[in-house]
């Protein structure tokens, strides 16, 4: 990342308490990274608002933090999407996850603009509100729009010869040890290598079909199970409680409770006590990809108003 | 120079002027965000500069800071525990260089004090503590 950001979440209290941040807007062009495994509907326009954040002579120099998934859960915001020309359009310069605000530019006061200074200090004061609100979920896994972007790169990435070295031989033979191959499988599984290898598109679309239903288990899976019971997505609170209910049903129970075993930590076995949880909790319970697929509860209180 | 949101600035004597300034400060609260706090309060904080002692990014980061809060102190980074939070509403974590080789300290998962990372240290920290800010 180097100097800028783009002109996005400026309604943000973080751009007006308690200094007015009022950057000068400029146009850049597009960066041909963000054009790689971009997923959006719409095309990327050919140049985008951004704003400096500091002035150096760098194009880089700072760091982002991966921007799919980091808000699927209510202890992450984005501050400020960084202007990058590596990584993805949406990664993040300036975010906030519990008690730390990561600020990913380089460059030391004397050499930020204006703008740049007041967001810092703005900064400082604002994450001062998350005293004692550590993290609710730790990275665990990739966000499931991770998957659908990789099927766009799969024919250029390559598994490191490190990691393939410590792969079974007969996996290793298999392939060839070809690491294009072996990144298809240890990304995607086996079964969809015969299917797609030579159909990236294919993939891709196999992907998007089943967003909904993605969760990881060492690769990118389409949990059948759960669509096999009628149940339209894996990360909505409803789902939840469509499961416990299924612990009812005689036909359905087993499956049910094998899913609530995978998308949740909840050590219960009877269907009371999964009922009697989700009432208590069903305000406060969120799904997030990153934390490892799973559903989590909000402690009472935790949410800051911004 | 860092002037609050809302803020006017206005060189009039006479006793019209005296009205005149009383509607444009009054404007001015208007237009200022509803939370901010006055001026005397923004400098409240106690901040911990952990980075690298004697850089020159620490004397640009130290001289800033003071210019803005009340409390600024130094430590640092290599030695960092999190101990060394107490006392301090905000730590800033830092150090002089955006290569990988600054320290890394390892932080537990229940620390819960507020802590500004900085830069490519910043971001290696983070991820060393699985957080979603870490460098990707």
């Amino acid at each position: 990342m180097g100097n800028a950001a783009h002109a996005e979440s400026l309604d943000h209290t973080v751009y007006h308490t308690p200094f007015a941040v009022e950057p000068s807007f400029e146009s850049w062009n597009t960066p041909g990274n963000y054009r790689w495994g971009y997923l959006g509907a719409d095309k990327l326009p050919d140049q985008m608002r951004v704003w400096l954040v500091q002035k150096t002579d760098q194009e880089v120099g700072g760091v982002v933090a991966r921007g799919a998934g980091f808000t699927d859960s209510p202890d992450a915001e984005v501050l400020a999407p960084g202007f990058n020309l590596g990584k993805s359009y949406g990664d993040v310069g300036i975010g906030r996850h519990g008690n730390f605000l990561q600020w990913g530019y380089s460059a030391p006061p004397s050499q930020m603009t204006e703008p740049g200074r007041r967001l810092f200090l703005n900064g400082i004061h604002y994450i001062k509100k998350f005293d004692g609100k550590a993290p609710l979920v730790r990275v665990q896994s990739s966000a499931r729009t991770d998957a659908l972007g990789l099927t766009r790169l799969v024919n250029r990435l390559s598994l490191d010869d490190r990691v393939i070295s410590r792969l079974p031989q007969s996996l290793r033979d298999k392939y060839h040890s070809d690491p294009r191959a072996l990144f298809f499988v240890m990304t995607f599984s086996e079964s969809l290598y015969d299917r797609y290898h030579e159909d990236p598109n294919g993939l891709t679309q196999y992907y998007r079909e089943n967003l909904e239903w993605v969760y990881r288990d060492q690769v990118f899976k389409v949990d059948e199970e759960l669509k096999g019971l009628g149940i339209d997505s894996n990360r909505k609170v409803e789902s939840l409680r469509r499961l416990i209910e299924l612990l009812r049903d005689a036909q359905h129970a087993a499956t049910a409770k094998k899913l609530l075993k995978r998308y949740t930590d909840q050590p219960f076995e009877a269907p009371q006590h999964w009922r009697q949880w989700f009432e208590e909790n069903k305000d406060r319970i969120f799904f997030s990809d990153v934390g490892g697929y799973k559903f989590f509860v909000a402690p009472a209180g935790y949410v800051v108003d911004k | 120079m860092i002037t609050l949101a809302g803020a006017r600035r206005i060189s009039l004597s006479s006793a019209a002027a005296v009205l005149l300034m009383i509607l444009l400060v009054s404007a001015g609260n208007h237009a200022q965000s509803p939370s901010a706090p006055p001026a005397t309060a923004v400098g409240k904080l106690r901040i911990l500069y952990a980075g690298h002692p004697g850089s020159e990014r620490e004397k640009d980061f130290v001289a800033f800071l003071k210019k803005h809060f009340d409390v600024v102190q130094t430590g640092n980074l290599q030695t960092f525990k999190e101990a060394d939070t107490q006392g301090f509403d905000v730590t800033l974590l830092d150090w002089d260089t955006n290569r990988y080789e600054g320290p890394q300290p390892r932080i537990s998962q229940i620390f819960a004090r507020p802590v500004i990372t900085l830069g490519v240290t910043g971001g290696f920290i983070c991820r060393l503590g699985r957080l979603k800010t870490g460098y990707l």
